[in-house]
């Protein structure tokens, strides 16, 4: 489904080349369900980002479903990762003056959806996460988990093939934490491909493979 | 997608009130003068729409330049051009000349000042008047008719039909009405109050009635003239033909070499709002002044779109995250410029209301008359649809940096961690919106105070002449004496001299006075008054007496009295020395200096003294000057109106107080109302600026702030370093604003023949009260933070 090659990213501190990525080879296959692990500043998010699109790699290749992402303009990536990837992220970042119901909807409002249409892929996820109740609070009126519920439902919303989540329990109590696992392991049954950023091996443990980055190298596979 | 737009807007300026009152408030403060100037300037470009043929009529100007090689241009020109145009070149299809007239004009008991003009037969067809009763056709072609405008005609004769009755004007003779004009469609630069025909302007030259002006080319200033060209001819073809003819005559006129004019081709519809000419006849606007409106409005404008794009910029930390998750979920840079846009044009909505509100308050007030009537404020579609259009221009000024700074966010980045985000627009650049705020703030400030001053000065300096305790009435030739000697008789009257202007206000005009037959001509002003004007005013003699009495049966002049600043001129070396001395006025006429005067502003305080001659005519005064004694009540005037009654029962009364008069004048009340409006809705808006920006900065450094008392700061010192910053700012702003409105009112105030000095006090007064305005608005909103718990700002981040 994608493939990494020869991925390195770097930024430059006090006119010396420091590397974030260096040299990443990777290749997910659909329905995998991979945890990427490591410690701080090793460059798990960096790396994440990039698979996103959110961020462009200095050198390499990425190839999405067969695309040449490093050869495309911003406006043709964003179309690509808008109708195949979702995002969820460890501070949730729902937008705080919308309603839970407008955040899921966020989404598909940039992806030129009919308002008909929109209502009822929106009241089918919210009946899905069991959330119908909360949909008209606002993200501030809301527990840490159903924060990142309702991050999880904006991020399915469009029914993305790729879901990437950056620590997405990190901000949550243990309970919380593992009612999201269990989410996701559902999820990746029912076909959805995920790639999580965490630092916790209890979580890791709900992949199918886990992938351990230090100082931006890939250490074993 | 539009909805959900703003819906998040409308969400937005309910939860920030604080901000969304700072940015609606300002805006509105400035859209009021805005809405106000947009009102003006439609009313201006609404003239002269409903002629019927704009594309092919034109008006002939005259560009002179004069002996001094100084260029100007007249609106007007000689009456007979018209006839060498016609005859000579085959160009014109039909004219008008326009020859204006003013004066007094009678019918039966009814006696009124009237603005008519003289015009030729093709008046209707040419301009589009249509008539509410007489035949167009005929109503202007026979000698001694005339024309009234529908509220001429109801003046005169009210409900009953005008047609047919006759009006005599003053010297010219009777006219008989044939023809009232219907409301014209639209408005016009022409707005004579009666039109009279041409025909009978031969007649009345015959018989001296009026100066010969119909075969004068030497008279450039009399007449106007309009006309329509033929179909097949072009404005380049009249071009020639009117240069032509002013070349022809230029040649044989002894003026060559010493004065040059030559005729200019206007089209019509370009006489609005043109350049400014001489002798210009009608409202046709003041390019100059339209421009300064707009340019200041637009200022003002700007300042209150400073405010909102500052705030939200300094907000944009807080929408950041917004923008990224935006991004994320899919939306291209475009999708979140419009959202943004969209915002700042729905807090444009409620801040046009609200400056439409403000609008009619300061309509109605004493101080806004000078610049719109309430009836102006009735909005038709038009001014509706402008409205819009500036709302929305407005709008976009507002937020079109904010919304592209914010749009430019990168999601990884903002996501990460907020505090990494360069903001394009630094803290330098909110800085600079501050100081240039509070620059124009206190440069509005010491202009405004520097003018009140000088108009307040103006208003009660003294004049060299006695103004209190006078009235002055204006009373034409016919039984003056009568009624001059009526009031001679009230108690309480001091004296009444009779004269041919009110002093103070301006001469009645300017002659030519020769110390011998030959000489050299000078130049001076003159009033024709009586003996009794020096008693009556205090007007102190230098040397000599009053005017002699002289016999009722001596209509020449045989006397003059000169001011102490005509004598160098005339070579006369003191006061006593001119007494007796024959000198010769209007070219010819012989008289003897009865007396010199003490100089006194008789033109106003605006100018200097200037060479004056004080002339006895007998039939020529058109005021009386009443002095009373002090202790007379202001309801004195009453009693006057009753003696005038007596003598003029069917004419209003319409003496007036000349101290109230000269108050009126010189103190510029509407100026100075203006000028303080403005200025208070400049310095609001920079304060509503700074308010703004304290209380984003308090919020931004709570923590810091926090951590700072945990380390042992006081409450003083944390108030030292927040207020520090912003003092900073505004120091520079006087550093700048200080000498500039110096020098504006340095400059402005040269104008004047007397005048002030800009003291230190005003620069104190304007720096010291800014200082003050702005320490309140930052000491209130930084005590707050200073005091609060330490613990609470550090928990909650």
């Amino acid at each position: 489904m994608l493939d990494l090659k020869h991925i390195s990213k770097w930024v430059n501190v006090g006119g010396k080349p420091t590397f974030l990525l260096k040299d990443i080879n990777l290749t997910v296959n659909a329905g995998e369900f991979i945890s990427i692990m490591g410690p701080s500043g090793s460059g798990k998010s960096t790396l994440l980002h990039i698979i996103g699109m959110l961020d462009d790699a200095n050198e390499g290749e990425y190839y999405f479903n067969g695309e040449a992402v490093h050869t495309m303009k911003e406006k043709q990536r964003s179309q690509l990762y808008k109708r195949h990837i979702g995002f969820v992220f460890q501070a949730y970042h729902l937008i705080d003056e919308l309603t839970v119901y407008e955040n899921i909807e966020t989404p598909l409002i940039y992806q030129d959806i009919k308002s008909s249409e929109r209502k009822a892929m929106v009241a089918d996820i919210l009946d899905r996460f069991q959330i119908v109740g909360k949909k008209d609070l606002f993200p501030t009126q809301l527990s840490g988990g159903q924060q990142q519920l309702v991050g999880i439902a904006r991020a399915l919303i469009a029914k993305p093939q790729l879901l990437l989540a950056d620590e997405p329990t990190g901000n949550l109590n243990s309970k919380q934490g593992e009612d999201i696992m269990e989410l996701f392991r559902q999820l990746n049954k029912e076909g959805v491909t995920i790639i999580q950023v965490t630092h916790s091996e209890k979580n890791a443990e709900y992949g199918t493979r886990i992938i351990n980055l230090l100082d931006g190298r890939i250490d074993n596979n | 997608m539009i909805r959900n737009y703003i819906k998040i807007a409308i969400r937005n300026l309910m939860r920030n009130k604080t901000f969304s009152f700072i940015n609606i408030f300002g805006l509105g403060l400035s859209m009021a003068v805005c809405l106000l100037v947009i009102i003006r300037v439609k009313d201006q470009l609404s003239y002269d729409k409903f002629h019927p043929q704009p594309d092919r009529m034109y008006r002939i100007i005259t560009d002179v330049t004069n002996k001094e090689g100084n260029d100007f241009t007249l609106a007007s020109t000689p009456l007979p051009l018209v006839d060498k145009l016609t005859t000579d070149f085959d160009v014109v299809e039909s004219y008008v000349r326009i020859y204006p007239w003013d004066g007094n004009a009678q019918s039966g008991v009814k006696d009124l000042a009237v603005h008519p003009a003289f015009a030729d037969g093709d008046f209707f067809k040419l301009f589009g008047y249509t008539l509410q009763s007489g035949n167009s056709h005929t109503a202007l072609t026979s000698p001694n008719s005339i024309v009234l405008s529908k509220q001429l005609a109801e003046k005169f004769f009210g409900q009953s039909d005008a047609m047919g009755q006759v009006i005599s004007l003053a010297n010219l003779g009777d006219f008989r009405v044939t023809g009232v004009l219907n409301q014209p469609a639209g408005k016009s630069h022409l707005e004579r109050d009666a039109y009279m025909s041409m025909s009978t302007v031969a007649q009345l030259e015959k018989a001296g009635k009026l100066t010969a002006n119909l075969e004068q080319w030497n008279n450039l200033t009399s007449a106007y003239t309009y006309l329509l060209l033929k179909p097949q001819a072009d404005q380049h073809q009249l071009t020639r033909a009117v240069h032509n003819i002013s070349d022809q005559l230029m040649k044989q006129s002894k003026l060559s070499g010493k004065e040059h004019f030559s005729f200019t081709v206007q089209p019509f519809n370009k006489i609005i709002l043109s350049e400014e000419m001489h002798f210009s006849l009608g409202n046709t606007g003041s390019r100059g002044k339209v421009l300064a409106e707009i340019v200041i409005a637009f200022v003002i404008l700007l300042s209150a779109c400073f405010n909102y794009t500052n705030l939200s910029v300094a907000r944009s930390l807080k929408r950041g995250k917004e923008v990224g998750v935006r991004k994320v979920a899919g939306a291209v840079r475009s999708q979140v410029f419009v959202q943004f846009i969209i915002e700042s044009l729905i807090t444009a909505i409620p801040a046009l209301v609200l400056g439409w509100l403000i609008l009619n308050l300061i309509v109605g007030q004493d101080f806004s008359q000078e610049m719109a009537s309430a009836s102006d404020l009735t909005p038709d579609g038009s001014t509706l649809l402008w409205f819009t259009v500036f709302t929305l221009f407005a709008g976009l000024l507002a937020g079109v940096l904010p919304a592209w700074a914010l749009s430019s966010f990168n999601p990884v980045e903002v996501l990460k961690n907020l505090s990494t985000v360069k903001l394009f627009l630094g803290n330098n650049f909110r800085k600079g919106l501050i100081v240039v705020q509070f620059t124009l703030s206190l440069v509005a400030t010491i202009f405004t105070l520097t003018f009140f001053r000088q108009f307040d000065y103006m208003a009660n300096a003294d004049p060299g002449f006695r103004k209190d305790h006078i009235i002055t009435i204006p009373v034409n030739a016919n039984g003056q004496g009568v009624l001059k000697h009526e009031l001679e008789q009230l108690s309480g009257v001091t004296g009444v001299a009779a004269i041919s202007t009110i002093p103070g206000k301006d001469a009645t005009g300017g002659t030519r006075v020769r110390s011998k037959p030959g000489a050299e001509p000078i130049g001076m002003d003159y009033y024709f008054a009586d003996a009794a004007i020096l008693s009556t005013m205090n007007l102190p003699l230098l040397a000599g007496t009053t005017f002699p009495q002289q016999a009722d049966s001596i209509r020449a002049e045989q006397y003059v009295i000169l001011n102490e600043r005509a004598l160098q001129p005339l070579h006369i070396g003191s006061p006593q020395e001119a007494v007796g001395k024959t000198i010769w006025i209007d070219d010819s006429v012989q008289v003897q200096v009865a007396g010199v005067l003490q100089n006194f502003f008789h033109r106003g305080m605006t100018n200097p003294y200037i060479p004056l001659v004080l002339r006895n005519k007998p039939g020529t005064y058109n005021y009386l000057i009443v002095s009373t004694s002090t202790s007379l009540p202001a309801t004195f005037l009453t009693t006057v109106e009753s003696a005038w009654k007596k003598q003029y029962p069917a004419q209003p009364f319409e003496g007036r107080w000349m101290n109230d008069e000269w108050t009126a004048r010189n103190s510029a009340t509407g100026t100075v109302g203006m000028l303080g409006f403005l200025t208070f809705i400049t310095v609001t808006i920079s304060v509503l600026g700074l308010l703004g920006m304290v209380i984003y900065t308090t919020e931004t450094r709570r923590k810091e702030i926090g951590i700072r008392k945990v380390m042992g700061a006081t409450v003083a010192t944390i108030m030292t370093l927040l207020s520090k910053s912003f003092l900073k700012l505004l120091l520079i702003a006087g550093c700048i604003a200080l000498p500039v409105g110096y020098l504006l009112g340095f400059f402005f105030l040269n104008i004047f023949a007397n005048r002030i000095s800009i003291g230190i006090d005003i620069l104190l007064i304007s720096f010291s009260g800014m200082l003050l305005i702005a320490l309140m608005t930052i000491i209130t909103q930084i005590y707050q933070v200073a005091t609060a718990n330490p613990v609470n700002s550090l928990r909650s981040e």
